[in-house]
């Protein structure tokens, strides 16, 4: 009977149910995005679930004290240097005997000496690749690259390696390491003679998933080798210049340089300058030197610095600091034991063509984590290199020490970044989609230009959906599992510049493609009632909603646009595309 | 240029050598890779020329090895 009013009440107030749709999308998706606001609040404190790992508990006290179970790990501090009300004096885990967890918990919490204690909780990725040495790769679980996995693997983009070269080794696809060249011999023999530059490479893009070794945090990414360093390590402004410039030219959108020295050099920061001028991301390492100093090229404006932590996410101790640093990644710091380095495939201690699996530390490993993180960012159809650091600087995780020069924006967390890029961006692109869908209904009504009867029914819906690249939404729950579908994980706006050329940008990023389907879809009387003009209608606000969200966010570059531009152009584009959804809703069209 | 001091292995990068210098200065030695490995925690003058330049050890001035010898 309800069914029945309701049914007839839509039929009888033509524009009410579009007025529901729009505002379920519209609700549901600002309730989403309120609730993403509030991710930096804190959740509730876990309790024993079955994500818990049987008989460890995870306690910080305010000093030293005896612990009920087996203590496995502690870890005493040794300043309190920032005065943090949190952090503790001594950390541990601990094991009990299966089964009284709970027990165990609420007696720890009853202790005046416990800061807390909670169990220790596994988290599953969808997605757990097979190299059988993974499970001791703790750094890139530590940068989330589990979870991004699930929605990219950096399919797309090519990283430049600006390094001691790339040596080919077998946990490599050499399918995926593209031309590069060789500054120091002036050849385009790229090939690694030092281990450095193989093990930054690995660190980005190790050939993961093949049952072999180690995996990579960005491993459908391509690598392009640019030797500007030496057998010994070292090299020149010129070369490294050079290199920056060539790599760009070649295509490269993420720019690693694992390098650095004390002097300024104005070739190197005019080459930096010119990469990000041309779209790419320059991820720099801050150096070594232990103290507040931050090196060149991470120093120059344009460059983004890294510093280094170790696996507890403290400042590794070699790491160089200042307020040039604008995000922390995992370094590795063996002096907590040789696995707490970082682990990739190169070439063995002193072979130049041998490989194989070694521990290294230095700010030069935490850097690739945030070049590889920055790729799978980019797959994601996140163009401009401002845009990418906001988003990594956005969604880094707290350090455990308050220090804005230590740890930048916090540490890298990959699996966040990509999760705000597909799930929160797609529900502000189908927010926006829905309100411009919305403001023209109502209008074309009010003209009447529509008439009562003409109702968008799912084909305008669908269209509006795709054109917001809605889909991207359900792109963490695994996209990257359908190879062949993952490219919903983006806006169709963005398909050009992603699967063409960046040039190619100008074709999404435009009023072309929905403007030019309209013209066609005009040629259909009363096009709400054809399904092929109701899809365009309903593609052109989504795409007009894509459009708005990139101007605000200002998520795109495209070649020769000056950045200042940028927004006025996707603006002024979004609003020819929603005329062109408003046209197609009248009930005869123009002549 | 000549520095006396002891050459430190550091475990950064994949592996560099040091020298701790009698100057107060810390230098990251290039070059004569076996010569350094056999010198390791030795006192010695190095003599090698001041690099301005870029590298992997990202640790304070580099010193590029013409020659090494115990003191």
């Amino acid at each position: 009977m309800l069914r029945t009013m309701t049914a007839g009440t839509l039929s009888a107030r033509p524009g009410l149910r579009e007025r529901l749709i729009v505002a379920l999308i519209a609700s549901a998706a600002l309730l989403l995005l309120g609730l993403a606001g509030c991710t930096r609040n804190p959740a509730p404190i876990l309790g024993m679930s079955a994500d818990a790992v049987p008989g460890r508990i995870e306690v910080e006290l305010k000093a030293r004290a005896p612990l009920p179970g087996r203590v496995i790990d502690a870890e005493e501090q040794e300043d309190d240097l920032y005065g943090d009300a949190f952090s503790s004096e001594y950390s541990a885990e601990i094991e009990v005997e299966p089964g009284t967890e709970a027990q165990v918990l609420a007696e720890l919490r009853q202790r005046p000496d416990v800061i807390w204690a909670e169990p220790v909780v596994r988290y599953q990725s969808l997605w757990v690749p097979d190299d059988p040495d993974f499970s001791k790769q703790w750094h890139l679980k530590a940068a989330g690259a589990e979870r991004a996995w699930d929605a990219t693997r950096g399919e797309g983009v090519t990283v430049a390696v600006i390094d001691t070269g790339i040596y080919p080794v077998d946990d490599l696809d050499e399918a995926r390491i593209v031309k590069g060249w060789n500054f120091v011999a002036n050849n385009d023999d790229a090939r690694d003679d030092h281990a450095h530059g193989t093990h930054v490479a690995g660190t980005i893009a190790q050939s993961t998933g093949n049952g072999k070794g180690v995996a990579g945090m960005a491993p459908e990414a391509h690598l392009m080798p640019i030797k500007v360093l030496s057998a010994s390590g070292s090299g020149n402004s010129h070369d490294i210049a050079e290199g920056i410039r060539w790599a760009v030219d070649h295509g490269a959108r993420v720019l690693n340089l694992s390098l650095g020295g004390g002097g300024r050099s104005l070739a190197m920061q005019s080459a930096v300058a010119y990469a990000r001028r041309r779209g790419a991301v320059v991820v720099c390492a801050a150096g070594n030197g232990g103290a507040r100093g931050v090196s060149y090229p991470a120093a120059y404006p344009g460059a983004l610095a890294v510093s280094a932590v170790g696996p507890k996410g403290k400042l590794a101790f070699y790491s160089s600091f200042g307020p040039e640093v604008a995000i922390a990644a995992p370094g590795g710091d063996k002096s907590l034991g040789e696995e707490s380095g970082v682990l990739q495939q190169t070439l063995a201690e002193g072979s130049t063509t041998e490989a194989g699996y070694r521990w290294f530390q230095g700010t030069s490993m935490a850097t690739p984590h945030v070049a590889g993180a920055a790729a799978l960012v980019m797959s994601l159809g996140v163009s401009s290199p401002a845009a990418v650091e906001e988003l990594l600087e956005s969604t880094a995780s707290t350090p455990p020490e308050s220090s804005r020069e230590r740890y930048g924006a916090g540490l890298l967390d990959a699996a966040a970044a990509v999760r705000k890029a597909t799930l929160w961006w797609g529900l502000w692109r189908l927010a926006f989609a829905a309100f411009g869908a919305w403001v023209a209904l109502r209008h074309a009504r009010s003209t009447g230009q529509l008439l009562p009867s003409e109702k968008p029914g799912l084909s305008f819906w669908t269209g509006l959906a795709a054109g917001a690249g809605a889909l991207a939404i359900l792109a963490p729950l695994g996209a990257e599992r359908i190879s062949m579908l993952s490219f919903l994980a983006l806006p169709p706006a963005a398909w050009p510049q992603r699967f063409l050329t960046p040039v190619a940008g100008y074709i999404g990023w435009s009023a072309l493609v929905p403007f030019a389907l309209a013209l066609v879809a005009r040629i259909a009387a009363r096009p709400l009632r054809n399904a092929f003009g109701a899809l365009v209608a309903g593609l052109a606000f989504g795409w007009a909603g894509t459009l708005l969200h990139a101007a605000i966010w200002r998520t795109v570059a495209l070649p020769w646009m000056p950045a200042l531009l940028m927004p006025v152009w996707l603006l002024a584009s979004a609003m020819f595309v929603w005329v062109a959804g408003r046209g197609l809703l009248a009930r005869e069209p123009l002549r | 240029m000549k520095v006396s001091g002891t050459v430190e292995f550091v475990d950064l990068e994949g592996g560099l050598y040091r020298l701790s210098g009698e100057d107060g200065k810390r230098y990251t030695l290039i070059g004569a890779k076996g010569e350094l490995k056999a010198a390791k925690g030795a006192r010695v003058e190095v003599e090698g020329t001041l690099d301005e330049g870029f590298g992997v050890g990202m640790a304070g001035p580099q010193l590029r090895v013409a020659r090494i010898r115990r003191i």
